[in-house]
């Protein structure tokens, strides 16, 4: 049976992907992530698959409501994925796909620290080739900068790791909690991952040099295995109620100016990782729910809303949106799921987003974080002004770009149409996600107060549109990148780096050279001491040679009675 | 369409498979019939009457869920949410608040496309290998679109082929 445990399945099939040909390879794209779940839902709660290696018990498979969740939409994310990519015939992204996919999965169901790491660093490099396989300069820079990155997240779990184990003796992957160096380290590997502010460059740099379906595939996993391995590891830790709030705040002014749409949405995912940092932050039943539930839409709206902006740069050759406009005449089934996909994020009731994010704001203001409730309702706003409004709103309306595309091909369209079903589904019936919650707890969204603020706090948002739009006070779409966190290590550093280098070479020549000279000049003069005519070289008389030696034995007496 | 409202590919001159089919597909959709039925039904959006009307149902949307506010008891959790309104307010000043903060934020971050090349890929085209650039007139059954095919390309079907897949080399040689 542990020979079919998902990770290992992905695993075989692209160990198998060689021996086939391409047409068999995308097929096989869609036929894994089936084979799976199945595989997945076989396994009983609470099941463990444990293999015993150089004294450790490595758990491959730990299966509890938390892990099940969130292989059951990692699952689910690789098919969509898969239908999606039934055009690629780049081998090399569909093995990447494959085991970035299974990689992912292992991770979300290892049991272990060790086993985790592992599956940590097969993400990071089996990841790295979604972007490299754009086959430009420009993307293998910044597949290094990313897989530079990644590594480095690795690297302090494994430190932590090591830490941890020589303080516990247990490489247990339970709650860990911020206790020790070891716990600290391994803490901040997950927040490289999860992008936590300041280690979030990454992931807007990288996403939008993937390949079009490598941004779909990328935007699934890796950020969602880091926020299940917090609210494995660090549930109810408080920093994270902080951190979290912050992480939905500041992408929102990034993503409203930023001119790639892909880049758009790969700061509006930092900020929906924002609302399940807080819920794993705030760790009750309530909020872990609600981590769980968004993690789950959020890869399908997210997915989504990455898989039409792609379909639109398949077509037009750009996903930039000074370049578009006026596309909704030629793709309208990309338009509307698009349309879909940006309710959904920004939870209209009756889309996916609205049953989800209910439950993390609740738990933060049931539990007397008024602050960090205020900061998310106000993000909440946010990301209805870049991913419900900016990308659509730009793509397909606003002023025509006299391109005329064909529509999305048949199988981007059924991805498209699957996806946004499945958005649609879980808004209209939440209890069927709700099902699969870590906990079980009575929740109802569809209450009166929930849809009156929800549809007042969006509507008057969207008259704000209208009256900026109005009064033309909105930041219109040109041409440029914007500077940000990543600006220290890619301008700044390397800039700063010869300087500085220069400043200490000749910083440590003159010191040496002063150095000398002191020396020099010393023994010249310790030197003269013994020369002719010098101090010592003169002749002594007896009564000073006697006077000399009795205040030296003075001395010496002196310092042992003391 | 003239490159002066095309910039984004200015290397292109007006003789290109490229603008020939952009120029076809405008005329054809130029007749709304030629539009698929979903795309039809938002046309509106192209018209400012009607979007001005789509703007006015919004209003009354908003004035209607403001009155609601003061008529249905809205439970509330936090200090000052349960007074009437304040979503509203909210939603409308946070959402101005972004915008006006964005564009600032901007006029401090914003650079050239090429600020970190070569090593970003903001300033390269997206490799042509991936893409399957497709023309909406092809879908449309359009007489007068084979004729200006016809015209330009002597009608080969090595030329069509590029007519379907736009591909640079070929369309610059062409």
């Amino acid at each position: 049976m542990s020979l079919f445990a998902p990770p290992f399945l992905y695993l075989f099939a692209a160990l198998l992907c060689p021996l086939l040909s391409s047409g068999k390879r995308a097929m096989l794209l869609l036929i894994v992530p089936i084979l799976g779940l199945i595989s997945l839902l076989g396994y009983s709660m609470g099941q463990h698959v444990v293999v015993y290696v150089l004294g450790f018990e490595l758990t491959f498979v730990r299966l509890d409501k938390l892990s099940n969740i969130f292989g059951i939409i990692f699952s689910i994310a690789a098919f969509l994925a898969g239908i999606y990519a039934l055009h690629v015939r780049d081998k090399v992204q569909q093995i990447a796909t494959l085991l970035y996919a299974g990689a992912a999965i292992g991770g979300v169901l290892a049991g272990d620290l060790i086993t985790l790491f592992l599956y940590w660093e097969a993400t990071a490099v089996a990841s790295v080739f979604l972007i490299w396989a754009r086959r430009t300069d420009a993307s293998y820079a910044t597949g290094m900068r990313y897989l530079i990155i990644q590594v480095l997240s690795g690297v302090l779990l494994l430190a932590g790791l090591l830490l941890h184990y020589n303080d516990t003796g247990s490489i247990a992957f339970d709650h860990l909690g911020l206790v020790s160096l070891g716990t600290w380290l391994i803490f901040i590997g997950f927040g490289i991952k999860c992008a936590f502010p300041l280690l979030h460059n990454w992931l807007q740099d990288a996403y939008p040099a993937a390949t079009i379906t490598g941004t779909v595939v990328l935007s699934a996993f890796t950020t969602k295995m880091a926020v299940y391995a917090l609210a494995r590891g660090y549930a109810g830790t408080e920093i994270l109620i902080y951190i979290g709030a912050i992480m939905t705040l500041f992408p929102i002014f990034f993503a409203e100016i930023e001119n790639d749409l892909r880049r758009v949405l790969s700061y509006s995912l930092n900020n929906q990782l924002g609302f399940m940092v807080v819920g794993v932050g705030v760790g009750t039943e309530l909020a872990l729910n609600g981590t769980a539930a968004h993690a789950f839409c959020h890869i399908l709206y997210k997915s989504l809303l990455f898989m039409s902006v792609g379909a639109v740069l398949y077509r037009t050759g750009t996903s930039k949106a000074s370049e578009l406009g006026g596309l909704y005449k030629t793709m309208p089934v990309t338009m509307v799921c698009c349309l879909v996909g940006a309710a959904s994020i920004s939870a209209f009731p009756l889309f996916s987003g609205f049953v989800s994010k209910s439950l993390i704001l609740d738990a933060s203001v049931s539990n007397g974080y008024y602050l960090v409730w205020f900061a998310l309702v106000v993000a909440s706003a946010g990301v209805l002004s870049h991913s419900g409004i900016k990308i659509p709103y730009f793509t397909f309306f606003a002023h025509d770009s006299g391109k005329r595309p064909a529509e999305a091909p048949l199988h981007m369209r059924v991805a498209m149409i699957a996806t946004a079903f499945l958005c649609v589904f879980i808004g209209v019936f939440p209890d069927t996600l709700y099902i699969l919650l870590p906990y079980d707890v009575d929740y109802k969204p569809y209450t009166t107060s929930h849809v009156l603020a929800q549809m007042q706090l969006l509507c008057f948002a969207l008259l704000a549109f209208v009256f900026l739009m109005r009064k033309g006070l909105h930041p219109p779409e040109v041409r440029g990148i914007n500077l940000d966190s990543d600006w220290l290590y890619r301008k700044l550093a390397p800039e700063l780096l010869p300087v500085v280098a220069s400043a200490v070479g000749s910083g440590v020549t003159r010191t040496q050279t002063t150095i000398k000279r002191f020396f020099v000049s010393m023994t010249r003069r310790i030197s003269g001491f013994a020369r002719p005519g010098g101090v010592l070289a003169v002749s002594w008389g007896v009564n000073s040679m006697v006077l000399i030696v009795t205040v030296m034995m003075l001395i010496v007496l002196v310092i042992n009675l003391i | 369409m003239s490159d002066k409202d095309n910039p984004i590919e200015p290397d292109q001159s007006s003789n290109t498979p490229e603008s020939v089919r952009v120029e076809t597909s405008k005329k054809a959709l130029s007749n709304p019939e030629n539009l698929s039925v979903l795309a039809k039904r938002f046309l509106w959006a192209d018209s400012v009457s009607s979007v001005n009307r789509v703007i006015s149902y919004l209003g009354i949307l908003c004035a209607f869920l403001f009155i609601l506010d003061f008529i249905v008891h809205r439970h509330a959790y936090a200090p000052a949410e349960g007074l009437p309104g304040f979503y509203a307010i909210v939603g409308f000043i946070a959402f101005t608040f972004i915008v006006l903060a964005a564009s600032q934020l901007r006029r401090l971050i914003l650079r050239k496309e090429n600020y970190y090349s070569p090593n970003n890929v903001d300033a390269e085209p997206y490799p042509e290998g991936e893409l399957e650039r497709l023309n909406h007139a092809l879908d449309v059954d359009e007489p007068e679109y084979s004729k200006l095919q016809e015209d330009t390309f002597k009608g080969s079907d090595s030329d069509a082929q590029a007519l379907l897949y736009k591909d640079p080399d070929q369309g610059e040689s062409a």
